[in-house]
This record gives C-alpha cells, sequence and structure tokens, in this order.
C-alpha cells in the first residue's frame, strides 16, 4: 500500500511566480489533496481606505496588482460612483471598458508567454511578450504609463484619450491580431501541448457551478456567466456579446476560452471605437464628503480572470468606512484546490498556470 | 444592468437562509467582516443569475463569542472567506469543512483588520458630530418654520429682525464649536491663523 507524504509547493516554484504555498497530500505519483496557503504578502491595503481621501484612494486600488491594475481602478471608481449617486459621461464609459479590455488583451498575453515558458517554448514565451509590448505601447502613447495608468478617477477620467489616438489603436490591434493568430495557433495545434493538457484538471459543469466559479476557469466548463452580459457601462451598447465558452473542462479548455477572447476583446473595442459618443469625460470633483453612515453600494464587474467584487461604505467624511474588494482568484481556490485532487503531481504546475490564480491580487 | 439589495437577516436564521438561497440556485459571490463601533458585522453577497440581481444578507452584532454557522457545505467556496474573516477580524465560524486554525493568512498579530485605527476613530468622531449638527439644524428650521406658520402669513411678510451683535465671548464659544467640528489638522491651522491675528492686533495696539 503507497504511503501518503505532504509534498510543499511554493510559495517560490520554478513554474509559479505567485507567493502561494500548496501542501500536496500524495500517494505514489497521485495527488489526493491540495491545501493552499496564502498570506506571504498580505498588505492590508483595505484598511488604508481608513486614512486616505476617498478621491486619492483610486491610485492605491490599482497598486493592488500589476496586471489587472487598471480594472482594481475602475471597479473602486465605479463603486464610488454608484455611492455618490454620480452619472458620469458615456463617453468616459467608453475609454474605460475600452482600457479595460486591453488590459484583458495585456493580462492574457501575459499567461500565455507563462504557460509557453512552462512547457520550455521559450521561443513562443517572447513571442508573446513582444505582442504584450504593443498593448504596453498603447498604454504609455495615451496614459503616460505602462502599468499602473492611474487615468480613473472618482467622477470620470482623468484625461481624453483623441480619436485619431483611438483608431491608430484599431490598426495596431488589426497587425497584433494577426501575429496573435500565427502564435495560437502553432500553440493550440501542437501535439505535446494537447497531451498534457487535454482531460488534464478536469471540472466537470456541476462542480464548477458548486463551486461558484469565475472567468475562463469556470466558462472553460462550459458556464456562461460574465458580467458584460449584464451590460454595465459601455458594454450595453455592444451589437451583440456572448461569453466565449468551452465544454471541454480541461487545461485544454481554459486556454481555449483565454485564447479567444483576445479576438473577442480586439471586436468590442473596435466596436467601442467605431461608437464612442463626445460628451465630456467627466473630469467635475465630486462632493467634499461621501454619504453618511448606512451609504453603501458594491459593483461587480468583470475582470480577465473573472467577475470582481468592490464594495465601498460612507461615513459622512472624506474618508471611506469600509472597502472590500473581492477578486477572481479567491473565488477560485476552491475550484483550484479541486482540480487538483486526484491528478499527477507533474500536472500540477500546468493546472495551476490554466487556471491562473493571481495571488497578489487575493492577498490586497 | 443588474440591481443590489441589502438584506438584514439575524445569526440565527443564517443557516437556514443561505440553505433557501442554495435551492433557489443562487451563485455565491463573497462573504466580507466589518468592524463598527460595536460587535461585528458580516455580509454574505449572492448572485441571481435568472433575475440578475445581487443579494447581500447582512448579519449584524456579531460579538468574540458569537458562533457563527459555516456556510462550506452549502458553498465550499466560501472556505477562504471564512478563513479570511477568522484571521483578519477574529470571526468565530463553526462546523467549517477546511479549517486552516489560524494560519491561513500569516499575519504578525491577531485579528489585525479588527483594530480600530486612530484615523478611524477621528473619522467616526466627526461623522457623529456632523450628523449631530445636521439633525441640530434640522431641528431648527422646523422649530423657525413651526413658528412663521404660528404667526400668520402677515408676519411671514415683515423683514426678520436683525440679529443682535454677538459679545466677544460668545464669538469664541461659537468658533470653538465650529473647530470641534472641523477636521483635526484643519482646525490646528484655523487656530493658528487666529492665534498670529490676534497677535498681530495686539502688536497694532501696542505701536499705537
Amino acid at each position: 500500500m503507497a504511503r501518503k507524504t505532504i509534498l510543499p509547493f511554493g510559495p517560490q516554484h520554478p513554474v509559479l511566480p505567485e507567493p502561494v504555498h500548496l501542501d500536496l497530500v500524495v500517494e505514489d505519483e497521485h495527488v489526493i489533496e491540495a491545501i493552499p496557503q496564502i498570506g506571504f504578502v498580505h498588505r492590508g491595503l483595505e484598511k488604508l481606505v481608513e486614512t486616505r481621501d476617498y478621491n486619492q484612494f483610486v491610485y492605491i486600488a490599482e497598486r493592488v496588482c500589476g496586471i489587472c491594475s487598471f480594472g482594481h481602478g475602475y471597479g473602486y471608481a465605479s463603486a464610488t460612483e454608484k455611492l455618490l449617486g454620480l452619472e458620469i459621461p458615456r463617453r468616459a464609459q467608453y475609454l474605460r471598458a475600452i482600457l479595460e479590455e486591453l488590459s484583458r488583451i495585456h493580462s492574457h498575453l501575459l499567461w500565455l508567454g507563462l504557460l509557453a515558458d512552462a512547457f520550455g517554448f521559450e521561443s513562443l514565451f517572447n513571442h508573446c511578450w513582444r505582442l504584450r509590448e504593443t498593448i504596453l505601447d498603447i498604454f504609455q502613447r495615451t496614459c503616460g504609463a505602462r502599468i499602473i495608468l492611474s487615468i480613473v478617477i472618482v467622477g470620470g477620467m482623468a484625461h481624453d484619450i483623441d480619436d485619431s489616438e483611438l483608431k491608430a489603436i484599431c490598426e495596431k490591434l488589426d497587425t497584433l491580431k494577426r501575429d496573435y493568430r500565427e502564435i495560437v495557433d502553432t500553440m493550440m495545434n501542437d501535439s505535446s501541448v494537447k497531451s498534457r493538457l487535454c482531460g488534464v484538471g478536469y471540472i466537470s459543469f456541476e462542480d464548477a457551478m458548486e463551486l461558484s466559479m469565475v472567468g475562463p476557469f469556470a466558462k472553460a466548463s462550459g458556464i456562461e456567466h460574465d458580467m458584460r452580459t449584464t451590460g454595465f457601462d459601455a458594454y450595453g451598447d455592444l451589437d451583440h456579446f456572448e461569453p466565449i465558452i468551452s465544454n471541454e473542462c480541461d487545461c485544454y479548455g481554459r486556454c481555449k476560452v483565454r485564447c479567444a477572447e483576445v479576438y473577442q476583446s480586439i471586436d468590442i473595442i473596435k466596436e467601442l471605437v467605431a461608437k464612442i459618443p463626445h460628451d465630456g469625460i467627466g473630469k467635475k470633483p465630486g462632493p467634499k464628503v461621501l454619504p453618511p453612515d448606512g451609504g453603501q453600494s458594491h459593483v461587480l464587474i468583470e475582470q480577465p480572470r473573472g467577475e470582481a467584487f468592490y464594495y465601498v461604505r460612507g461615513n459622512g467624511t472624506k474618508n471611506i468606512e469600509r472597502f472590500r474588494m473581492r477578486t477572481p482568484t479567491s473565488q477560485n481556490l476552491a475550484g483550484m484546490v479541486r482540480a487538483l485532487q486526484g491528478v499527477e503531481v507533474a500536472d500540477v504546475p500546468m493546472i495551476i498556470l490554466t487556471i491562473d490564480p493571481c495571488i497578489s491580487c487575493t492577498e490586497r | 444592468m443588474y440591481t443590489v439589495e441589502f438584506v438584514e437577516c439575524p445569526l440565527g436564521d443564517l443557516l437556514t437562509r443561505v440553505q433557501s438561497l442554495k435551492h433557489e440556485g443562487l451563485r455565491f459571490v463573497q462573504l466580507f467582516a466589518e468592524k463598527p463601533e460595536a460587535g461585528m458585522d458580516l455580509v454574505y453577497t449572492f448572485y441571481d443569475v435568472v433575475n440578475d440581481n445581487a443579494l447581500n444578507l447582512v448579519v449584524n452584532g456579531i460579538t468574540e463569542e458569537s458562533e457563527v454557522p459555516s456556510i462550506q457545505g452549502l458553498y465550499f467556496a466560501a472556505f477562504s472567506y471564512e478563513n479570511e474573516a477568522h484571521d483578519l477580524y477574529g470571526v468565530n465560524f463553526v462546523n467549517m469543512q477546511l479549517d486552516f486554525g489560524g494560519h491561513f493568512f500569516n499575519v504578525g498579530i491577531d485579528a489585525p483588520m479588527a483594530i480600530i485605527s486612530p484615523e478611524q476613530k477621528a473619522a467616526r468622531e466627526k461623522a457623529a458630530k456632523v450628523k449631530a449638527a445636521a439633525a441640530a439644524k434640522a431641528a431648527k428650521a422646523a422649530k423657525e418654520a413651526a413658528a412663521k406658520a404660528a404667526a400668520g402669513d402677515g408676519a411671514a411678510e415683515k423683514p426678520a429682525a436683525k440679529p443682535a451683535a454677538l459679545t466677544e465671548e460668545e464669538r469664541a464659544k461659537k468658533m470653538e464649536a465650529k473647530l470641534a467640528a472641523m477636521d483635526p489638522e484643519k482646525a490646528a491651522k484655523v487656530r493658528a491663523a487666529l492665534a498670529a491675528q490676534a497677535a498681530k492686533k495686539a502688536a497694532q495696539k501696542d505701536g499705537e
């Protein structure tokens, strides 16, 4: 009879540049149970909200994570605007949606590069990150920064993006799409990739529903849940939006969903650029103080890794009483634990990479 | 666009309520704790995909001794939030399927997020003062309106009597009340400016 052993995985691991520790309970080469542990980089950013003006905190929210930074600023600003009852101009909503979709492309390209690197496809990794540079260059040109954009403010946008610039973005995305197709086709049709991903880390539709999974992880198990379908902000003006799903329920399905989401984001950006109104960007400062105690609101937005939750509560002063951010990775930890049960130790890195956890977001 | 709902739920009914939500097919979104003046509050969020409604169950008045039933048996995804609320806020959950025993978040001190910081204390005091001032203002306005109504239309047309000039002592008292309601930093600056003004006046008097 095989003996049970605990195999420590992380927080420093060659394939996982995230500070998460997993106690893998293994029997021979099979994982019986995976127990995650986080908290290595907890920064207490939710607590910091008590000492900052609500307008200042948008910049702190952006610094929660280096990949979905724009989305965090966007989510926080949206929740605060909802609390204050501020209606922001449509153009600002469009610009936010365009930048959020660009962030999604940048996040997925980063992820694809890391996955390729874990396979040992170093040239593919370099090509993915080369393409990602296109998005970072767009950010630098339009926002003045590559990662922490600081363009969202409570009540609108800090500055506008010219129509000519938006047109240039669409042209750059056309080139990116062509190059990206070559990379993705090479990667997804490769026999060694298929042999390592197909049928691995299986999560059925029922399990995904039971575990309330979100994002590409859930979509790859056939769940059609995407907050963009609710039509918040500019997403409501899209002619047609349907979440990309896959019924393969394995690592390969997750890769397929993410790869296809890049094409979808490019199409969304082009449609929004074609429809963008010219009613201003809403630079007016909001009220000096927030609504008194009891005033609370929350928003749900679709980040690259899935649905994210932002909650704010006012206390009648310029500081927010309570800010809560629930990132998609926190929600997917239960799914990750389930996906790792019964797999071989050699498959663990691939499963974790296709789930794409972001511990920096989770720890806040 | 989805709708948002906040509903209060007594601690005793929590498990039954969550059970019925699970039965109705609602998706679990998140759970968080917060620390008001007394006790602790928990907010559970569920999403109704059919009606696009985010339902928030608010459980108020949880103390250190309260035993909060774990919902991991119904929604396993809650394990990370329950362990987080325990490690960072000191909420005592019972019957957890996956219990890290306080070691999910490796933080240096117990329940660090439940500590009321001096800034938060000051903000809460200020909020209470602002609230009291607003209530007093509203009561005064209501009283004046009632007095006007009692005096009749003719009295209302008369110009309001000029308020009597305030004495130096009354003015100082009024200013002190204003400063008490101000942000402490701002109040200190105003005090310094007033002191400088008084010194300047005194110097001018001496010169004369």
